[in-house]
């Protein structure tokens, strides 16, 4: 059982962000942690699911995080584009965390269309160089690769296609021995013995 | 009494309570509902919603919640009638807001003494309510009796000065009560030129917007509902075109203030204040059949008539706009000449030749990323029709909160449906008037016009309440004018519409109305035949310009008329 991108998106929730709230409240005090205390204007660090809860109600503004900016993401762009290996997202959800803001409050976020287009391509850009890695694996038929800094939604991307591949390619191997089996039935026993059964 | 700071004596008087909003059925009601009804949800307050169609209406809806809630919110409704005694007294916790556009405010609301009628939609500065001192005074203590006793019982103790003294009393109580007599006199003459004008003033949406941006709630979305009611006002002939775009330059103002056009990304609500034609829903059909149905374009060019489709055609000529283009579907015009279209249409030639100079006015268009952009006057005519739908099968409430869908901007779905339902509207409306001027129907009746609509095969469902009676009315005066003889312009008119199997309603307009927006004395004049004809005319709207009034006994209505008018 796999995680969905939708349940990923749940996960992504717990990240931090900041918020400038609109109202004054005292401390929440809430299950999974302490939230609080609102004052108005003061900026305030608090989970995604609050802030985008809240923005909802029109009841804050959110501060974007610091690689959401543009010059930030250009210099992400600039490594994955160059280099070979996928390097040290800023935020373990980027692309969660990304869609999620953009899509209740991209007037919160400045330059918002820029900032689209180049996550869109450092996300390309990772998942190209992850196809890459996947069919050189294939082709050298290795039976383990390590790979740094992947984020779980681009591990949730491939993870359907992947093993279901690797499986279809171990059925044909597999099909390909049987029938030599049968080919070589006419062999002597020694040949047959040695045969993988 | 009025409310003058909001956040103090509306909103922080509605937190924390539930709150009922008794509303009338119009385009207005429903832009500001939308807005009041965002704002509660962000608050945090609790809300019931009630629409209803009269005063009768008002009356039973509030009976029957009144239990349930300590606030209540009039929204169109309640200004014009003493609202205290129309609902029976109630209770001091009870606190009623109104936010009204239907002026004259009735005295008693505006001077209401227990403190519980509050008026949020505050009288412009150019409505003048008489003075508190001018309509109330105590009576001043007088009854002859109660000297004469005086008298008798001080007989004994006469003496010269006593006797002077009194009687210099009872000269001034005389005089006091001459005085007071007088006071009486000129109170009523103050009342009824008071209330004799009835009209319209800022649509409620603007105070819920303000309301809204006091309480920095405010968004694009509440700004495109205040944008649809004024273009309903416009549309409806409530507001002069000059008010219009000024409420539009105020409203363009709380655009700017929100946003910064260019440095909004494209998935966000833009909108923004252009010229643009009034030709209604020419972006769903061909500008040909917009011209057509457009009641503006249909009297001044006088396209009943084959004489005036020639000139028609030969203005499109004049234009540069081929035929066979124009009777396309707008989509499919070629790019150039959409784009120069409302150039086309304001060039001098076509204002002085063919006098059509309010075809061009000022109009919002709303953008969202790349789908097609919306005009407020497409949506203002789809709300309109989809909250009069001739549906028998769907409640009243029911079309009011189908037409609060109308106002969404991200689903198009019921906007759609909406224009569909105004197409079949205008093509109604058009039919009426075609017929009315080829039956010669115009009547002149003293000093009156008179038009009588009968129930043949056009169908009448779509103007059977003052929401849409005006572009019926209106049109009507306009082309009736613009057929029949030139000293009509300076007679006032009576229509009757059929209303149903009883009833007739019958509209009263002053002269003029259809070009320029003048204060209406019919409310008055039908309050007064109300009263010598009580069982045969119902007078339940809060507009009470169209009134209903028995089948069989049209004529006595306009004889007593007749009658009053002299």
């Amino acid at each position: 059982m796999s995680l969905t991108a939708d349940e990923l998106d749940f996960i992504a929730q717990e990240e931090e962000v900041e918020i400038m709230p609109k109202f004054d409240i005292p401390t929440m005090w809430l299950i999974t942690g302490d939230v609080g205390p609102f004052e108005v204007g003061i900026p305030i660090k608090v989970p995604l699911w609050i802030a985008l809860q809240l923005r909802g109600d029109n009841k804050c503004n959110i501060i974007t995080p610091y690689w959401l900016t543009k010059s930030s993401m250009e210099k992400v762009k600039e490594f994955e584009t160059k280099s070979p290996l996928f390097s040290k997202m800023p935020s373990r959800h980027y692309m969660s965390v990304a869609k999620l803001i953009f899509e209740l409050c991209p007037e919160d976020v400045p330059e918002a269309d820029d900032i689209k287009l180049l996550v869109k391509d450092v996300w390309n850009a990772r998942m190209s160089k992850l196809q890459a890695a996947i069919a050189l694996f294939i082709e050298k038929g290795a039976s383990w690769a390590k790979v740094d800094n992947l984020t779980q939604m681009e591990m949730c991307a491939i993870r359907p296609f992947f093993p279901h591949s690797l499986e279809h390619l171990h059925r044909f191997r597999k099909t390909i021995q049987a029938a030599r089996l049968h080919s070589a039935g006419n062999a002597s026993l020694e040949v047959r013995r040695q045969l993988p059964k | 009494m009025l409310v003058d700071h909001y956040r103090r004596d509306f909103m922080e008087r509605i937190v924390g309570h539930r709150v009922i909003i008794i509303t009338n059925q119009d385009v207005d009601a429903v832009c500001t509902v939308k807005i009041l009804t965002s704002l509660f949800k962000t608050e945090g307050v609790q809300y019931i919603m009630l629409s209803c169609c009269g005063v009768s209406d008002m009356k039973a809806k509030y009976d029957e919640y009144s239990s349930q809630s300590d606030r209540y919110i009039m929204v169109n409704c309640g200004a014009t009638i003493d609202l205290m005694d129309t609902l029976g007294d109630p209770p001091k916790e009870k606190l009623f807001f109104i936010l009204d556009y239907h002026r004259p405010i009735n005295v008693l609301n505006y001077y209401n003494a227990t403190g519980q009628v509050l008026i949020v939609s505050a009288p412009e500065p150019d409505e003048r309510i008489p003075e508190f001192d001018q309509i109330f005074r105590e009576e001043p203590p007088d009854s002859s009796d109660e000297e004469d006793e005086d008298m008798d019982d001080d007989d004994e103790e006469l003496d010269e000065n006593g006797m002077n003294e009194r009687m210099r009393v009872k000269a001034e109580r005389r005089i006091q009560r001459q005085m007071y007599m007088t006071w009486v006199k000129k109170r009523e003459r103050l009342l009824f030129d008071y209330r004799e004008h009835s009209y319209y003033s800022r649509p409620s949406a603007l105070y819920g917007l303000e309301i809204a941006w006091v309480m920095s709630r405010d968004d694009m979305e509440s700004i495109w509902c205040t944008i649809i009611s004024l273009t309903d006002s416009l549309v409806l002939g409530r507001l002069p075109r000059a008010k219009y775009s000024e409420y539009a330059s105020t409203v363009n103002d709380h655009i700017l203030r929100i946003s910064n056009a260019e440095k909004l990304p494209r998935d966000c609500l833009k909108i923004r204040f252009e010229r643009d034609l009034y030709l209604f829903l020419y972006r769903h059909w061909s500008i040909y059949e917009s011209i057509k149905s457009t009641p503006y374009m249909v009297s001044m060019l006088r396209t009943w008539s084959l004489d005036g489709l020639r000139k028609l055609n030969q203005m499109l000529a004049y234009l540069g706009l081929p035929l066979s283009e124009v009777k396309q579907k707008y989509a499919n015009m070629s790019l150039d000449l959409r784009r120069q279209l409302v150039e086309m249409f304001s060039s001098g030639t076509v204002v002085e030749n063919y006098k059509l100079p309010d075809v061009i006015f000022g109009s919002f268009v709303g953008e969202i990323g790349y789908r097609p952009k919306f005009n407020a006057l497409d949506v203002q005519l789809a709300t309109l029709a989809v909250l009069e739908e001739p549906d028998p099968n769907k409640s009243n409430e029911e079309k009011f909160l189908n037409a609060v869908q109308c106002l969404n901007v991200r689903d198009v779905q019921y906007c759609k449906y909406g224009i569909e339902k105004a197409k079949v509207m205008l093509k109604q409306l058009n039919s009426q008037i075609q017929m009315m001027v080829e039956m010669k129907q115009v009547q002149e009746i003293g000093p009156f016009l008179f038009v009588q609509l009968t129930d043949s095969m056009i169908d009448y469902n779509y103007f059977k309440r003052p929401t849409t009676i005006p572009l019926l009315a209106n049109f009507l005066q306009h082309a009736g004018i613009r057929s029949g003889k030139r000293k009509w312009r300076q007679s006032p008119w009576l229509i009757m519409i059929p209303y149903n199997q009883e009833y007739f309603v019958a509209v009263g307009l002053q002269p003029g109305a259809f070009e320029q927006v003048d204060k209406n004395i019919f409310p008055e004049v039908f309050r007064c035949i109300k009263a010598k004809m009580p069982d045969d005319v119902v007078a339940d709207n809060f507009d009470n310009w169209a009134i209903l009034v028995k089948t069989h006994k049209r004529q006595a209505f306009a004889d007593l008329l007749l009658a009053l008018s002299e």
